[in-house]
């Protein structure tokens, strides 16, 4: 006769399961099972309370799961959402004596809950155990970010705000780089500007108006083309020789934004303004000088240098480098569409450098470019702005003859440029495309009036079994080359549907036949999926069917500017009153799910179609498994498009 | 050991609004049906106390068996295993009287344990003991007919199997003793917590008043298909 030992065995069986529990011995595990006292919580009821002592034990959820939040006056801002095998309460460790956060049961929920003092004198014997609790506390009490950031973060790591060269879209500058700054008026004369940036040790000055609005910008590339030009009269005003319009951003920018500006504009300084128009006035000068001094190993660095690569061997080894860094920056699901269009710009400058590579082994070759306009373009995935990494992209080329005699020599000097590229993109390892969906596919390299008569083809007379297999070119998007080409098409692709209603009813009926049923969805939450047993397809079962009915219901809607699946469902968010949360919560399901694949693509160098459920966050797996039912009731709303 | 806690007396009567504030959540695995007929093999307790289970606060017991019976295939506890792991009837039954102190016994279909029980200690030590009981059945259909709790799928089916796929429950350890009550354990803190959070009365009102072995000479414990819960 004795306590039963049986239960004791079993709660520590239970335990065992989960980390930190797994990192114990048998003997120590066993020992903190027999401290395990068990409470049931009604849906809804509260666990623990923000700004409350916080009690002497901790929970580990046996059953059920539970919401973790801040109140925000009326409103609660959630932190988590944890499930079985999670912890609560655990800020014992950060020596927070109060709870931060509060915790309500999600639904029907059991806890197991543990004290504390013992627990933490094991501590010392397991650091394992010691580097995952901090790791669970060290960013945010109480809770783990969106992404699992924290969980990588350990003490005595640098953290993200001190770690120098760490960026993302979150992170602004430094006040040291915003603030310095040099200005004269338009009717200084271009010597006092000089004489300034001369003193000061400036690359550039603003020029601004009395009322410090900026005119214009003079740096020191224009001083010299000034004295290239040989026009250099002593009293040259500045308002003159300055480069206008100024690029403005607004106060305390984040760096994200800058670089891309900086990228978009060709621009190496941003003027800072109080609003951020140029109707206000100066506050301060970025320059790319200040980032690349500030955050030396980043996108724009890398892509700068992929413009002045001259082989392939190097630019094979900067796209890695880029991966690399992308996986070290993608921390955060906010930060997806960021670094969607961080990804875009890389692989628009990877492409524009390889077509010049290309275009150079051709020369060499004696194949000079006729007079023609050529546009390179990713289709699918790669046109929505949604691959990650360097696998088969579906792409096409689009070219137009600019004179008769141009015409004979245009399909001929395309396709020479076609094979050189692909080459060029094997060779640095991107995948070979099995699909054959490459501009060295004569298919798909083609006259921009062969596009028009294909989307005409397509719209009108294509039998609906093969429409799937062409539906890549509704997301083409250019990457290089004369982006109007695609634009063009794209044009014809809004006249021809406009005309044609029953595209779209054929559309829906194809849409939703590619939705997988329902069954599929259950397999996400299975244990052995939770357990990371078993991997879930998360590109055929959430990314594919929204990214579908995102371009069904953007098509029908005429919107063909935006390809990207946030983009088409945030667009038709705003535009349609009646689905407004529902493309609003299927555009957020799709965020995190697409952070869920780029991670695991960018971490295993795979198309990170199959992700392990086990590896996400409380708050990913409870996303993704709301995005299931915005699958379903796009599915329902298609469906009225069919009838 | 005070046996005088073993002696039949009335039990105290149960204060109207407070809840019993040690319940012990048994299960007993039996070589068979019959309660008036039939040995206890095991016995798994645990407490329920401040709406918690307290594995501290447990109990399990084997009691050595003088042959195999046919409920082994059921239990798995063999002649040998009761031997080896096991303890004396009369032992193990006034120990298990002096755990449970005045606690109201929980259970499902409870009344087959405490009749078995209350029919074996009078064989043995002549005393009986008289706790209050509840039973988990009665109070789940009572709080489905009340709408505090989702209605079973299979309203025929009253076995413990049912009500744990029904909440949700990890089956695991079925048919030992401990399992069995840690099983009720957690089924029984659910129900119990949501009727406290409505009318604890409820609960209250289904607790019976201890039985003498005198007054139920055969009580059989009901199975949800009539195989379910067979001991044998």
């Amino acid at each position: 006769m004795s306590l039963a030992e049986s239960l004791f065995q079993r709660i520590a069986d239970f335990l065992d399961d989960y980390p930190p529990f797994q990192y114990l011995g048998k003997e120590d595990l066993l020992r903190i099972a027999r401290l395990v006292k068990i409470k049931f919580h009604e849906r809804d009821e509260t666990i623990f309370e923000e700004n409350t002592p916080r009690r002497n034990l901790f929970y580990v959820i046996h059953n059920g799961s539970v919401r973790v939040f801040n109140r925000k006056g009326k409103k609660h801002q959630l932190r988590d959402i944890r499930v079985e095998g999670e912890l609560l309460g655990i800020g014992h460790i950060s020596g927070l004596p109060h709870y931060t956060q509060s915790a309500v049961a999600e639904n029907d929920t059991i806890l197991y809950s543990i004290p504390w003092e013992p627990f933490s004198q094991l501590l010392p014997a397991y650091p394992d155990v010691m580097r995952f609790l901090r790791a669970n506390t060290s960013l945010h009490p109480e809770s783990r970010s969106w992404g699992g950031a924290a969980s990588e973060m350990l003490p005595g790591d640098p953290g993200a705000d001190t770690l120098v060269g760490h960026i993302n879209e979150t992170t602004y500058l430094p006040q040291i780089v915003q603030k310095r700054f040099l200005a004269c008026q338009t009717n200084d004369t271009l010597q006092e500007a000089a004489f300034k940036m001369l003193q000061n040790e400036l690359e550039a000055i603003i020029v601004v108006d009395p009322d410090g609005t900026p005119k214009g910008m003079i740096t020191k590339t224009d001083m010299t083309r000034c004295v290239q030009s040989g026009r250099l009269p002593r009293k040259a005003l500045a308002k003159e020789f300055m480069s206008a319009p100024v690029i403005t951003v607004g106060e305390n920018p984040r760096l994200g934004d800058c670089m891309r500006l900086m990228l978009k504009s060709a621009c190496r300084f941003l003027c800072m303004t109080k609003d951020g128009s140029a109707f206000t006035p100066a506050t301060g000068v970025i320059s790319e000088r200040d980032l690349m001094l500030y955050y030396g190993n980043n996108p724009m660095v890398i892509i700068r240098q992929i413009g002045i690569s001259d082989n392939f061997e190097e630019l094979t080894h900067l796209r890695y480098r880029a991966d690399m860094l992308m996986l070290n920056e993608l921390r955060s699901v906010d930060a997806i569409l960021w670094f969607s269009e961080v990804v875009h710009d890389l692989n628009c400058a990877f492409a524009r450098r390889v077509i010049e590579l290309a275009q150079a082994d051709l020369r060499a070759e004696g194949y000079f470019p006729p007079d023609v306009h050529l546009c390179w373009m990713a289709a699918g995935a790669g046109g929505r702005k949604e691959l990650f990494t360097r696998t088969a992209m579906d792409r096409g080329m689009v070219y137009k003859a600019l004179s008769s005699a141009a015409e004979s020599h245009a399909a001929d000097y395309a396709t020479r440029l076609a094979h050189t590229l692909s080459n060029g993109l094997l060779k640095c390892g991107w995948t070979p495309n099995t699909r054959q969906m490459t501009e060295a596919n004569i298919q798909w390299n083609r006259s921009l009036s062969d596009w028009e008569a294909y989307f005409h083809q397509w719209i009108n007379h294509t039998l609906d079994d093969e429409l799937p297999s062409v539906l890549p070119w509704f997301d083409a998007l250019p990457i290089a080359g004369n982006d109007y080409l695609v634009d063009s098409f794209q044009s014809v692709l809004v006249r021809e549907i406009a005309s044609h209603p029953a595209f779209i009813r054929r559309l829906a009926s194809v849409t939703i036949t590619s939705i997988p049923k329902p069954e599929e969805y259950e397999a996400f939450s299975t244990r052995e999926n939770r357990l990371g047993e078993r991997r879930f397809d998360i590109s055929h079962s959430v990314l594919q069917p929204l990214s579908h009915l995102a371009r069904l219901f953007a098509l029908k809607e005429g919107i063909v500017k935006h390809t990207s699946t946030i983009d088409r469902l945030n667009k038709l968010a705003k535009t349609s009153a009646a689905h407004r949360a529902l493309f609003e919560d299927a555009a957020e399901g799709f965020k995190i799910a697409l952070f869920c694949s780029a991670k695991t693509g960018l971490r295993e160098q795979s198309p990170g179609n199959l992700i392990e459920p086990a590896t996400l966050t409380g708050i990913e797996q409870q996303s993704i498994k709301s995005t299931f039912r915005s699958i379903f009731e796009l599915q329902n709303l298609a469906e009225t498009l069919v009838s | 050991m005070d046996h005088s806690s073993l002696s039949h007396q009335p039990h105290k009567a149960l204060d109207p609004v407070v809840l019993p504030s040690r319940w012990v959540v048994l299960d007993t695995e039996t070589t068979g049906v019959i309660a008036t007929r039939d040995q206890i093999v095991s016995i798994g307790a645990v407490a329920v106390s401040d709406a918690e289970i307290q594995p501290q606060d447990s109990f399990e017991c084997v009691i050595r068996q003088p042959y195999n019976s046919s409920s082994v295939v059921v239990h798995g506890i063999t002649q040998d295993e009761s031997e080896r792991r096991g303890t004396s009837e009369s032992e193990a039954l006034l120990a298990f009287s002096e755990y449970i102190k005045d606690a109201c016994l929980v259970g499902h279909h409870v009344e087959f344990d405490v009749t078995i029980l209350n029919h074996r200690m009078k064989h043995k030590t002549g005393r009986v003991v008289s706790n209050p009981f509840l039973d988990t059945m009665e109070l789940v259909i009572a709080m489905e007919e009340a709408k505090w709790i989702d209605p079973r799928p299979s309203p025929n089916d009253f076995g413990l199997d049912a009500l744990c796929r029904h909440f949700n429950v990890k089956r695991s350890g079925r048919h030992t003793a401990p399992g069995d009550a840690f099983i009720t354990a957690l089924i029984f803190i659910r129900l119990l917590s949501i009727a406290a959070n409505r009318e604890p009365d409820m609960v209250r009102r289904l607790i019976h008043p201890g039985i003498p072995p005198s007054e139920k000479d055969r009580v059989s414990k009901p199975g949800s298909n009539g195989q379910e819960e067979k001991k044998a």
